[in-house]
């Protein structure tokens, strides 16, 4: 057994005066901020903002740790093909279930902001969403 | 030397034609180690620790395997580690399917000498049975494919591995799984949003094991058990700037757990079945997390050195495994019962009871392979065996903002509902009881109704919820729909600046009290209340929906509480201070929904 899972959380660690002369440990994550699904991110990798696979980011509301898939979750109209629009825009189609379809780029370095904006103005796509792994996942 | 046994073992129960379950029938010899497994048949044998636990506080399957039912015909998932399929008690059951995300090959092996904990997990379910060496599965003649998605986490592999075979394995065939073991989880420090918007993976993993439980095998469906997690008494922290380390109370939180698996955004999906861990004095294990959403229990043991832990298989060699850091145990480096370290005995944890639960699942579909998931689920419900039957709770006192003491049953004792079904907080519907549930299943004749599951109903409630005072804030909904409750979800959304201070209590039209999340969780950092977060509870099993539920927010505390900061570095302890809310939070609004039957 794994006792203790750790948690991905940031503490700056940082003593705030108190009376009682115990510590407030308190969130404060560092880095650069990054929007990602309507949701506020901070960068990990100190000013990279540069949304890749692999990227690792954290929520400064929950302290969650998260890395970047590389993937992009599209739903779609009803009559779209997933394959179909898979080899159209030169992309691997991870998984699909009803019009909801995980599409990941063959170059695994690319910018998926750009691609995020580019596939949420194709035909027949409904919106488009990032993938995020929540890292932390251990055996307990 | 198989065949024989099961000739014996059919004439066996053919002979018990009216065989009781409640009988002690001896198991089967034919493995050296499984007199010690405890969890198997506890006699009160040490499981070479240093004292043994109460006798009959153990899955109680003796008459199960004295009926030649093992597990035969239903494969099961390891989603773990590395798994050594070759290990010599595990390779005659393994099947076509397993898939090692380091190498991108069906060549599962352990990635390194300490990559142990999946061949740990697979011996509990499916440890061959009556070959001469170490112990015993639970469902010995079980299948077994494996997984190291904890090696290699992304989301295609998470999909593999739960099922979503990317080379379209046929999800109707014999060998698909049937049950998947998630022996995994996180610790979490502030209350998580479920929003499909935000995280979109919760919308995937959802949709998948929503859709390998109800359509996979042609309907009758698959089951996702899931552990609990051990975070009862103490949890982790990776602090920047301080290193990783443990947080506790001095006052050992008073008595509360520090996690709730509420806190655990997928214990609270209805797809997985959550199982909490007992030891083998028949009480929870120490380290076990415990909340509403746990299904059943099922032996964890402690920690195989004062007292037992579970004895399964370690990776093979004295060199590899738990066998050469774990000498504390007497089993370990080189015993005449295991002469080439191939086993151990201080498994434990939530990981061990979760596949004590695959097997004991494999054992009822064995026993009744038409049997559906909801099928599957109703008997270990009915089933389930009233453990620690005097276990009193938790009442926590706490101070109110006038300095007046005060007190919340925030743990109650064994409780009843409407429908019948005993439940508490630590072990669900109880301790899994399988020649019981294998008894239910060889005559299942029950209709389940139609499975449904309601919209959700939103309550915009805006009620202030004081500070350090029992009064709560409470919101009230009157529900129409007459489903047969099978089990609840609740979202929360509110504003507080000290979410561990705060229970959640949901109270349903028959009055049963269901704490969704015991105060004083190891949420420090839950200084931005309440967003979406979602809760699951089944301690309404079988109660009728329709009438007026009653959601209930407690703050618990109205001081400030010191705690301490373990730094993992050998570094002096941190005394800290968690800081009570300045002012009183506010319940904003809630959404309630049904998954059950009609």
């Amino acid at each position: 057994m794994k006792a203790f899972v750790l948690t991905a959380l940031l503490l700056s660690g940082q003593a705030l005066a108190a009376n009682d002369g115990l510590i407030e440990l308190t969130e404060a994550p560092q880095g650069a901020e990054i929007k990602i699904n309507n949701q506020s991110f901070v960068s990990l990798e100190e000013s990279n903002t540069t949304l890749v696979k692999g990227l690792k980011l954290q929520s400064p509301v929950t302290g969650e740790v998260y890395t970047v898939t590389g993937e992009i979750i599209v739903e779609h109209l009803t009559m779209i093909n997933a394959n179909t629009f898979a080899s159209d825009n030169n992309l691997i189609l991870s998984y699909v279930r009803g019009n909801r379809a995980i599409y990941r780029h063959a170059d695994a370095h690319t910018d998926l902001t750009t691609l995020n904006a580019y596939l949420r103005v194709q035909a027949g796509v409904l919106s488009t969403q990032i993938g995020l792994q929540l890292d932390g996942l251990e055996s307990e | 030397m198989k065949i024989k046994i099961t000739y014996l073992a059919t004439l066996l129960g053919l002979l018990h034609g009216t065989a009781n379950a409640q009988q002690e029938y001896p198991l089967f010899p034919g493995d050296p180690l499984v007199d010690q497994q405890w969890h198997l048949k506890n006699t009160g044998q040490s499981a070479f620790s240093d004292r043994g636990g109460i006798a009959g506080e153990d899955l109680n399957l003796s008459l199960t395997h004295a009926l030649g039912i093992m597990g035969t015909g239903v494969t099961t998932a390891v989603i773990d580690g590395g798994v050594e399929l070759t290990h010599p008690d595990l390779i005659g059951n393994v099947k076509p399917g397993s898939w090692d995300f380091l190498t991108d090959s069906p060549d599962l092996k352990p990635a390194n000498s300490g990559d142990s904990h999946g061949t740990g997990v697979a011996g509990i379910i499916a440890a061959s049975a009556f070959n001469g060496i170490g112990g015993r599965g639970v469902a010995p003649r079980a299948g077994l494919v494996g997984f190291n998605l904890l090696q290699n986490g992304n989301m295609e592999n998470w999909l593999q591995s739960h099922g979503m075979y990317s080379d379209g394995f046929n999800k109707a065939s014999f060998d698909f799984p049937r049950v998947f073991n998630q022996s995994y989880g996180r610790t979490l420090s502030s209350p998580q949003t479920f929003n499909y918007d935000f995280s979109p993976w919760l919308q995937t993993y959802e949709e998948a094991q929503e859709e390998i439980t109800t359509t996979s095998h042609s309907g009758r469906g698959a089951i996702f058990v899931k552990s609990a997690g051990n975070g009862y008494q103490v949890q982790s922290f990776n602090a920047s700037g301080l290193g990783p380390g443990y947080l506790w109370f001095s006052n050992r939180n008073h008595g509360l757990p520090m996690q709730n698996v509420n806190l655990e955004r997928i214990d609270t999906s209805y797809w997985n079945l959550v199982v909490s861990a007992y030891n083998a004095d028949g009480k929870r294990s120490s380290y076990s997390t415990v909340g509403s959403s746990v299904f059943v229990s099922a032996p964890g043991g402690e920690y195989g050195s004062t007292t037992p832990a579970i004895i399964s298989t370690d990776i093979s060699g004295c060199d590899w495994g738990r066998n050469p850091a774990n000498l504390r145990n007497s089993l370990h480096g080189g015993h005449p019962l295991d002469p080439t370290c191939d086993y151990n005995a201080t498994m434990n944890g939530t990981s061990s009871a979760a596949p004590n639960t695959t097997g004991a699942i494999a054992l009822i579909m064995s026993a009744n392979p038409a049997l559906t998931w909801r099928d599957v689920r109703h008997i270990l419900a009915s089933t389930a065996r009233k453990i620690d039957p005097d276990q009193p709770g938790v009442t926590l006192t706490f101070n109110n903002v006038a300095g007046e003491a005060q007190q919340y049953d925030a743990i109650p004792a064994w409780q009843t509902n409407a429908a019948g079904y005993d439940f508490h907080t630590f072990y669900g519907f109880g301790a899994i009881d399988v020649d019981a549930a294998v008894n239910m299943a060889r005559f299942y004749n029950v209709d389940r109704g139609n499975f449904t599951i309601t919209p959700w109903q939103q309550v915009n409630a805006n009620v202030t919820i004081p500070d350090g005072s029992l009064a709560g804030a409470e919101s009230s909904l009157q529900v129409d729909n007459d489903v047969t409750v099978e089990a609840v979800q609740i979202r929360v959304t509110g504003e507080h600046t000290s979410t561990r201070d705060v229970a959640i209590e949901l109270i349903s039209p028959s009055g049963t009290r269901s704490v969704l999340m015991t105060p004083r969780t190891g949420t420090i950092s839950g200084r931005n209340g309440f967003n979406d977060m979602q809760m699951l509870s089944h301690h309404f099993y079988g109660e009728s929906a329709q009438g007026q539920w009653t959601l209930r927010l407690i703050d618990t505390q109205g001081e400030d509480e010191a705690f301490i900061f373990d730094p993992r570095n050998g570094a002096p302890d941190i005394q800290a201070v968690h800081r009570n809310n300045a002012q009183d939070g506010v319940l904003t609004s809630w959404q309630i929904r049904f998954i059950g039957h009609n």
